[in-house]
């Protein structure tokens, strides 16, 4: 069975989509081509002399002073210096040119030209490293919002944390979504001015593109979303589907996946009603918007086109019960 | 004794719900020192081994740390057989329970509207509750999150001494910047005291001291 289209509530804009669309081959960058700009990162964020290890996910590379590692499925990086933050004792942080925005639920913001010249030294650190891609949109910056709380929960203070400069990807119009298309620099106030204490890279490089036919909206929902095995048993059992999310984008998998190529999807979010099989509830979802058999009329093959990403497969524990 | 581990999972159809809870508990079992003791899935997920009941031992609070995979709002999350709210009396860390993180969407939600206050209750002697501000996703490479969040909280400083450790605020963070949009939002609520500070707490094969007297709670969220 699958959910009907009319049966769900679309509280959000119901994209348009185009005719066509690029399908994207992805190339990754080797370890060798990485190694030059990890290294000098590692100068750059003073993480001393390092020992490596590899590991089923990628090369590691480590000091007391921190760490870096090297995504072997994409070529991505996640660098962070573990002294950095040391002696700070909570969440908390001490920034110049903290705001209140009064937006519910991130009110401390920095000022724009406080974010403006943090994204810039950012830019100025990456891009020389080859770890902003070139199809970045403009940076934004936010503050991780922090509070304390009394014994019964009454918050007694709230504020600032650290700080994370956000480059996000696009190709044309259309975004890119999803673990594997951002850059993002994690900064913490030292002596008077922020300093760069992570960086997570991930951008699979763009290379060829083959047209591929893009149906109407409702045969592309019809890919995934209406066949979504938890809100068909939740339709079939009354309960209400309301989506209030709904985007066209491009899906990029997580650094530590194979992604052959860059391919046409819908980020939905929305919420599932009371009802008979349990509680309201909350749901994010990535589907494919493109069906398998499209893919290879255009003779596009590759990891990822025709499933879903299934993850990790752990090994069976002692005491089970189910 | 060893610190033991335990994963709650749901599948409703996404088998990845099943492989991110159990993720977690099978990478820190294959270390010395941690021990996957508790393991239960769909029907197997029961509001009564998370919830105060009368002559029977929550399984939630035989183990140091859980990963559960089910669905979320503000004020509860999905078992098999109904709900576990705010409106229920839950213990968690009455017997062992220190660290309990889920995936279940807006759980740790903290807005005007729903202030994660409400979540204090549930700490009897629990140091970190870790979920998330807004929605999690599914379908798009999310099934790891589990054995990232295991990787960055124990693992790599147990296979790679040389390295420094990150404590468990870090660790949830990092494992969810790296499977989730950056549209996301990561969020903890941990409960901390004189004597029995949580900010820096790592996830190692010693029990930790317990947050008890003098108590108050820290929350952040932040983008993945």
């Amino acid at each position: 069975m699958t959910i009907k289209i009319s049966s769900i509530e679309m509280m959000a804009r119901v994209p348009q989509l185009p005719k066509t669309l690029p399908v994207v081959a992805l190339t990754i960058p080797s370890l060798e081509e990485r190694r030059q700009s990890v290294l000098r990162l590692a100068e750059q964020m003073q993480l001393g002399t390092m020992k490596s290890a590899q590991l089923e996910h990628g090369l590691v590379m480590a000091s007391e002073r921190g760490d870096i590692t090297v995504f072997h499925a994409s070529g991505g990086v996640w660098a962070r210096n573990a002294i950095l933050s040391k002696g700070d004792t909570t969440e908390l942080r001490q920034w110049a040119g903290v705001v209140d925005s009064k937006i519910d639920g991130q009110r401390m913001a920095f000022a724009p030209e406080v974010s403006r010249k943090l994204s810039d030294d950012v830019r100025e650190l990456l891009a020389p490293l080859g770890l902003i891609g070139r199809e970045a949109l403009a940076p934004s910056v936010q503050l991780d919002q922090v509070a304390q709380l009394d014994a019964k929960g009454t918050v007694v203070s709230f504020g600032a944390g650290q700080a994370t400069v956000r480059f996000e990807y696009a190709l044309g119009e259309v975004p890119v979504r999803g673990a594997g298309a951002k850059t993002l620099a994690f900064a913490e106030p030292a002596g008077g001015r922020p300093a760069v204490g992570g960086v997570f890279h991930v951008w699979r490089t763009p290379a060829e593109a083959v047209d591929v036919k893009i149906d109407t909206v409702e045969a592309a929902l019809a890919v995934g979303l209406l066949e979504d095995p938890e809100l068909d048993r939740h339709a079939a059992a009354g309960h209400r589907i309301t989506v209030t999310k709904l985007e066209f984008v491009y899906l990029a998998l997580p650094a530590f996946m194979r992604q052959s190529h860059l391919f046409p999807a819908f980020q939905i979010e929305g919420e599932v009603s009371e009802g008979k099989l349990g509680m309201s509830f909350h749901f994010g979802r990535y589907h494919h918007a493109v069906s398998p058999k499209a893919y290879a009329a255009a003779g596009l093959h590759g990891q990822y086109l025709a499933t879903n990403p299934d993850g990790l497969t752990p090994k069976v524990p002692r005491s089970t019960s189910r | 004794m060893a610190r033991t581990l335990g994963s709650w999972w749901i599948k409703d159809g996404i088998d990845g719900r099943r492989i991110e809870a159990q993720g977690f508990a099978s990478l820190l079992d294959s270390l010395a020192g941690f021990d996957w003791t508790q393991d239960h899935g769909d029907g197997g997920v029961l509001e009564k081994d998370f919830v105060e009941t009368a002559n029977y031992t929550e399984k939630v609070d035989t183990v140091d740390a859980v990963m559960m995979s089910s669905h979320g709002n503000p004020n509860g999350f999905s078992v098999s057989n109904g709900s576990v709210t705010t409106a229920d009396t839950i213990r968690f860390g009455k017997g062992d329970l220190e660290v309990f993180a889920t995936h279940a969407c807006k759980l740790l939600e903290h807005t005007g509207a729903n202030p994660v206050g409400r979540w204090c209750g549930a700490f009897d002697r629990l140091h970190y509750m870790c979920g998330f501000h807004n929605s999690s996703y599914s379908g798009g490479g999310q099934n790891a999150r589990g054995t990232y969040f295991a990787m960055y909280a124990a693992y790599l400083k147990a296979v790679f001494p040389f390295m420094a450790a990150y404590p468990i605020r870090e660790a949830w963070k990092m494992a969810n910047v790296v499977v989730e949009g950056s549209n996301v939002e990561w969020a903890y609520l941990r409960a901390t005291a004189p004597g029995a500070d949580t900010y820096n707490e790592m996830l190692t094969t010693s029990e930790p001291v317990d947050p008890v007297t003098n108590r108050t709670f820290w929350t952040a969220h932040g983008s993945c």
